[in-house]
């Protein structure tokens, strides 16, 4: 069985899916918030995983596809934004002040908290990129000698935590108007964020997949900076 | 702007594709069965790092964003 398994070239796909359509249905009868599809999908595969006793190597291997899908998506987010081009010309200055914001406060936040819990360099410079894309993130963390399994791990929790809490946290500091919403979903907790952002509305969804694009890139260089202090 | 490619060609297959995107972050997030025996020691400190810094980030540029649509808007009304 394990071996079938192991070398079944769709096995890894299979289950991600399976479990994926499960966490779907989970929330759609339960309707809580936090019945997050991926985080149960994420539980359910690690939970087979360690039963079957199949390796993460070769389910990586043969999962490897789903993961390469998500540079295609990462450019459709530029179609919404497109479609959103006159509010973002309107409000242009808004938009790069609150990205920049963001992206500084990221990295501050982390220096802080690094100094705070004495991390040392390697711990510190693998939760740099934290709010960013894994694929921007993951380069960010291997260049500046951090872990990078960690990185993506604490990268995709990010991702959760702001699509489970953006709604209530948002509400909760008055932050009303669309962009801004947009504007923190996207660079607090990038794609998996911005999925929210989308059931909140068009330009909350548009706006948020901007941040991520504007966020990995200025955390390049932000990061390698940031990365001298500790 | 040239007119190559048409909204409506692409609208369709990337909405499908930004719709199913969290799916595509489970087989890194699996990841966690290896990096598990580094992380289980600092397990505590990590997720606080992780969440405090996550609403950080979300308020700081939230506010900051609303602050300047919103004093714009004033300028605007005053002119």
């Amino acid at each position: 069985m394990k071996d079938l398994l192991q070398d079944s070239v769709y096995f890894g796909v299979l289950i991600s899916l399976s479990s994926y359509i499960l966490g779907i249905w989970i929330r759609k009868k339960t309707r809580l918030s936090y019945m997050n599809p991926l985080l149960i999908a994420i539980i359910i595969t690690i939970c087979f995983l360690l039963i079957s006793g199949v390796s993460y190597k070769s389910y990586s291997s043969n999962s490897s596809w789903i993961s390469y899908l998500l540079t295609p998506a990462t450019i459709c987010l530029a179609v919404p934004l497109y479609q959103q081009m006159e509010l973002l010309k309107k409000n242009s200055k808004a938009i790069l002040f609150g990205i920049l914001s963001g992206v500084l406060s990221s990295l501050v936040s982390i220096l802080l908290l690094a100094l705070l819990f004495s991390f040392d360099h390697n711990t510190y410079v693998t939760f740099l990129p934290k709010s960013i894309t894994t694929a921007i993130g993951m380069g960010i963390s291997e260049e500046l000698g951090g872990y990078v399994s960690i990185s993506v791990v604490v990268i995709i929790i990010t991702g959760v935590l702001g699509n489970i809490f953006a709604e209530g946290i948002l509400k909760l500091l008055h932050i009303e108007e669309p962009i801004a919403k947009g504007i923190a979903i996207g660079c607090s907790s990038h794609a998996v964020g911005t999925a929210k952002a989308m059931e909140m509305g068009a330009v909350e969804g548009a706006i948020s997949g901007l941040s991520i694009v504007v966020c990995g890139i200025l955390t390049v260089i932000g990061a390698s900076f940031f990365a001298l202090f500790l | 702007m040239m007119k190559w490619i048409k909204v409506n060609q692409v609208r369709e297959v990337s909405a499908l594709l930004i719709s199913v995107m969290p799916m595509m972050f489970i087989p890194a997030a699996v990841g966690l069965i290896d990096s598990w025996c580094i992380i289980k020691s600092h397990l505590l400190t990590y997720i606080i790092v992780t969440v405090v810094s996550t609403f950080i980030v979300m308020a700081t540029s939230g506010f900051v964003t609303q602050y300047i649509i919103r004093k714009d808007k004033k300028k605007g009304e005053n002119k």
